[in-house]
């Protein structure tokens, strides 16, 4: 089965059959976690990186920010039988309007956010594809464990 | 090559725009006119006052009391939101069709459209400028000269424009403009000046990405407005995000990070309700 990711949303299957997917990556971050031993993996799609410009909305959905969203991805996975040491984490997005000062650059603060809580919790990323001004796809396949974004009809392995 | 002249030339038989959207654009646009008139306009089209008079009621307008009148409901809306509400209904079946140039599947341009004009809407409130409310029909329509831009990006040019903007770091806008010395914002002002919409909307259309070369509330609004569009992920298309924007906008608009986070915020919020209420017209 094919599982899309909407914005601020998240999916997560332990069916070697599934792919999960999440399309129009601008300035939003997608974070796939994907654990080889038991087949478990998810995407997070979120638009925001901190809770803190709307408590309310992050309570009734966690995925709109990263400082939320990403605890709950793992959260989930770990429930599902992902061990921290197995997983593979990639990240992906995050892009940019073109500026000179920074303060449109949502893009740029939702992928710190992201590098901050790993580097917190001792989460390696094993790969990214984030920042320029490009959109993107994200794809994970449950199966082969594959991880791979597409922009403007090009295909890169992450 | 066509000309940008030749290209909207061909607005009329794309989006035909009956008589009472252009004269309500010109009343609005019109500092001396009065709500008299707008309400003299709006009550010879049936339709438009039923769908005026609904959206005046809908819970998106939150009204403390049932509008029966269509005066009651103009003055409760505004002839911004009025004006709005016409275009919105002209460009809607349009809007929604594929462009596959820009990287736009069925109903991406009306997403994108629609979550602009919601942004606009809400932006008023977290600014120290005042904004006229003709500003959400400038956000709805900034990206309408993308229906006739297509018309001259075949395939090879849609490559060129994905290369410039890759490799010499320009926004969309400023490659169509390297290739063309048009860009789709200036093919929706003429479009806009065909509806003969006021000035501001057609000005605001023009400049809405390009650096700041105006710097008028509106146009400042609908500049903010696509950002907000693109970060709820609405509008993402072949560009991206590769809009160029000068950080003065906030700080002539008044509008603090947090506040510009909270209306995309409030903006993705708003959007599936509002998207709705169209649909449903």
């Amino acid at each position: 089965m094919r599982y899309i990711v909407g914005v601020s949303d998240m999916k997560m299957s332990n069916h070697p059959g599934d792919t999960i997917v999440t399309h129009a990556l601008g300035s939003c971050v997608g974070i796939a976690i994907y654990d080889p031993k038991v087949c478990v993996g998810g995407i997070l799609h979120y638009m925001l990186p901190l809770s803190k410009v709307d408590v309310e909305k992050a309570e009734k959905n966690p995925f709109m920010f990263g400082d939320t969203g990403i605890p709950e991805l793992f959260g989930r996975a770990y429930k599902l039988g992902a061990t921290k040491d197995n997983l593979r984490v990639v990240m992906a997005g995050g892009a940019q309007v073109l500026e000179k000062r920074d303060f449109f650059a949502i893009g740029k603060r939702n992928v710190i956010i992201a590098r901050k809580m790993f580097w917190k919790n001792n989460v390696l990323i094993s790969s990214e594809h984030v920042g320029g001004s490009i959109p993107r796809t994200l794809y994970l396949e449950l199966g082969s464990g594959n991880i791979w974004m597409t922009s403007q009809g090009e295909r890169i392995d992450l | 090559m066509k000309s940008q002249f030749d290209i909207v030339a061909s607005v009329e038989d794309l989006i035909p725009i009956p008589h009472t959207a252009i004269r309500l654009a010109q009343i609005i646009g019109d500092e001396k006119s009065t709500i008299n008139e707008v309400v003299k306009v709006v009550r010879y089209d049936q339709a438009l006052s039923v769908d005026i008079l609904k959206i005046a009621n809908s819970s998106m307008s939150a009204p403390n009391r049932h509008i029966g009148n269509i005066r009651d409901a103009i003055v409760r809306l505004g002839s911004g939101c009025v004006l709005q509400i016409v275009f919105s209904k002209c460009v809607k079946s349009v809007m929604k069709r594929p462009l596959e140039q820009y990287g736009y599947c069925e109903d991406d341009l009306w997403h994108h459209s629609i979550a602009s004009a919601i942004a606009a809407e809400n932006l008023v409130k977290y600014v120290n400028v005042k904004i006229e409310t003709i500003s959400f029909t400038a956000a709805l329509l900034h990206d309408i000269g993308k229906l006739l831009m297509i018309q001259v990006l075949p395939e090879e040019k849609i490559k060129e424009i994905m290369h410039l903007i890759t490799k010499d770091h320009i926004s969309w806008a400023a490659a169509e403009k390297k290739l063309f010395s048009f860009t789709h914002a200036d093919i929706g002002a003429e479009i806009a000046k065909t509806w003969k919409l006021p000035e501001q909307i057609e000005r605001a259309i023009r400049y809405h990405n390009r650096l700041n070369t105006v710097t008028d509330p509106i146009t400042d609004c609908v500049r903010v407005s696509n950002i907000v569009a693109r970060a709820i992920g609405k509008g993402i298309g072949n560009e991206g995000m590769s809009v160029v924007v000068d950080s003065d906008v906030a700080d002539r608009l008044g509008l603090s990070q947090d506040n510009f986070e909270l209306l995309c915020a409030i903006t993705a919020q708003k959007f599936e309700d509002v998207l709705a209420m169209y649909e449903n017209r």
